[in-house]
C-alpha cells in the first residue's frame, strides 16, 4: 500500500467515521485531558492498523474494534507524554449543530449525558455492548468486534441493559 | 421511555450532532506523535544503554590508570547490564498489544507486558542492582586493602564510597518496588478482571 492510499484511507475513515471514535473517547474518559489522550492514542492504532485492514471486516466493525480495543487497554498516564491538540475534544460537550427545536436539543443533550455517564460507570465490556447497540450495530458484527459469540453477546447485553437501568434514574421504564 | 426510544434518540442526536473534522490536521498531528514517540522511545534506550557505556568506559580508564583491576569487573558488569536493557526492551517491543487483534488477545498481551514489567522490577535488585553493587564492593575493599598501610583516615575513602553506594542502590530499589506496588499491580488487577469478564462470558455461552 502506497504512502498516499494510507492516507487517503485515514482520511477517508475519519471523515466517515470520526464521531463514532468520539463517541467511544466520550465513553470512557471522563475529563478533557483524559479525552484528548485517549484519542490520539486511538487515531495512532487506526493509523497502524490501515496496513491490515484487508476489507474482510465493515469498516464501522474495524474502526470500533480498534478504538474500542485501544480504550479499554488504554492506561491514563501512559499516553500523557504524548498529548499534544487539545481544542477538538475541549469543544466537544459544548458543540451541538443539532437542528430543531432548542429544548428538545437540550432534553435530549442531557439524556445522552445521562447515558455516557451510566456507560461509564457499567463495567468496560457491558458499556461497550451498550455503546454498539445504541449504535445500531449487529449482534454479529458485536461478537466480532469483541471477539465473543453472538449468543455471549445476547446475554451480556441484557444483563447490561438491566444494570444500567437504574443507573439513568428512571429513564427507561422497560426493566 | 423504553430502551428502544432511548436508542432512536441517541441516534437522532448523532446523526444530527456532526463535529467537523479537519482530517489533514489530525493526519499530521498523527503522523507528528507516531514520530515524536519513536524518537522518545528510541532516545531514552540510547540515554539508558548510552549511560551504561559511559560508566564502563570511565572506570575502564581509571582501572587502567591507577592499575585497579577491579574497577575492569565494575566496567564490564555495567555494560552487561546496559545490554540487557537493550535486548529486552527489543524484545518487549515485538510484543506490544495489537489493537486489530481481538480483544482478548489485546488484553493477554497487554497483561503479558505488565507482568514482565513486574518481574523487571521485582528482581531489579538481581539483574541492575547487584551487578555494579558487586563491582563496587570488590574495588572498595580492594581499594581498602592497598591502603592498609596508609595512614587511617585515608580508609575513609573507600568506607564513604561503600555507605554512599548502598544508599543509592537502596533508595533505587525502594523506588522499583514503589512503582510496583502503586502502579503495576493494580493495573495488572484491572486487565485481569477485564479479561475474566470477556472469558467468563465465553465459558458461559460454550455450556
Amino acid at each position: 500500500m502506497s504512502a498516499d492510499t494510507h492516507e487517503e484511507i485515514f482520511k477517508k475513515w475519519l471523515d466517515e467515521h470520526g464521531n463514532l471514535i468520539l463517541r467511544v473517547v466520550r465513553a470512557y474518559a471522563h475529563i478533557g485531558e483524559d479525552r484528548d489522550d485517549l484519542f490520539q492514542e486511538i487515531l495512532i492504532q487506526l493509523w497502524s492498523s490501515i496496513a491490515a485492514f484487508r476489507g474482510d471486516a465493515a469498516e464501522t466493525t474495524w474502526i470500533y474494534r480498534v478504538a474500542l480495543n485501544t480504550a479499554l487497554v488504554w492506561q491514563r498516564s501512559q499516553t500523557r507524554r504524548r498529548r499534544r491538540h487539545h481544542q477538538l475534544i475541549a469543544n466537544l460537550n459544548h458543540a451541538s449543530q443539532q437542528a430543531g427545536n432548542f429544548s428538545d436539543t437540550m432534553r435530549d443533550g442531557q439524556i445522552i449525558e445521562q447515558l455516557y455517564d451510566g456507560v461509564r460507570q457499567l463495567p468496560k465490556i457491558d458499556g461497550s455492548l451498550i455503546l454498539m447497540h445504541l449504535d445500531g450495530l449487529t449482534y454479529e458484527q458485536m461478537a466480532d468486534v469483541l471477539g465473543i459469540t453472538k449468543n455471549n453477546v445476547g446475554v451480556k447485553l441484557n444483563r447490561a441493559k438491566k444494570q444500567l437501568a437504574p443507573l439513568l434514574k428512571g429513564l427507561i421504564d422497560d426493566f | 421511555m423504553t430502551f428502544d426510544e432511548l436508542k432512536k434518540t441517541w441516534q437522532s442526536q448523532q446523526t444530527g450532532f456532526k463535529l467537523t473534522i479537519d482530517s489533514d490536521m489530525l493526519l499530521k498531528e498523527v503522523k507528528r506523535n507516531k514520530k515524536h514517540f519513536a524518537s522518545a522511545i528510541f532516545w531514552r534506550d540510547v540515554r539508558e544503554a548510552g549511560l551504561c557505556v559511559i560508566l564502563s568506559i570511565f572506570f575502564l580508564y581509571v582501572g587502567i590508570r591507577l592499575a585497579l583491576w577491579p574497577l575492569f569487573l565494575l566496567a564490564a558488569l555495567i555494560l552487561g547490564v546496559g545490554l540487557f536493557l537493550v535486548v529486552d526492551r527489543a524484545f518487549q517491543k515485538r510484543k506490544a498489544p495489537k489493537s486489530t487483534e481481538s480483544l482478548g488477545g489485546c488484553i493477554e498481551d497487554a497483561l503479558a507486558q505488565v507482568n514482565h514489567q513486574i518481574r523487571l522490577l521485582k528482581s531489579v535488585l538481581w539483574w541492575y542492582l547487584l551487578p555494579p553493587g558487586i563491582g563496587m564492593t570488590i574495588s572498595c575493599v580492594y581499594l581498602a586493602y592497598l591502603l592498609r598501610r596508609a595512614p587511617t583516615w585515608c580508609l575513609l575513602i573507600p568506607v564513604a564510597s561503600f555507605i554512599v553506594m548502598t544508599i543509592v542502590l537502596w533508595r533505587v530499589y525502594h523506588l522499583n518496588q514503589c512503582a510496583v506496588r502503586k502502579e503495576l499491580l493494580p493495573r495488572r488487577a484491572e486487565l485481569e478482571q477485564l479479561l475474566n469478564a470477556l472469558t467468563t462470558a465465553n465459558d458461559q455461552s460454550a455450556s
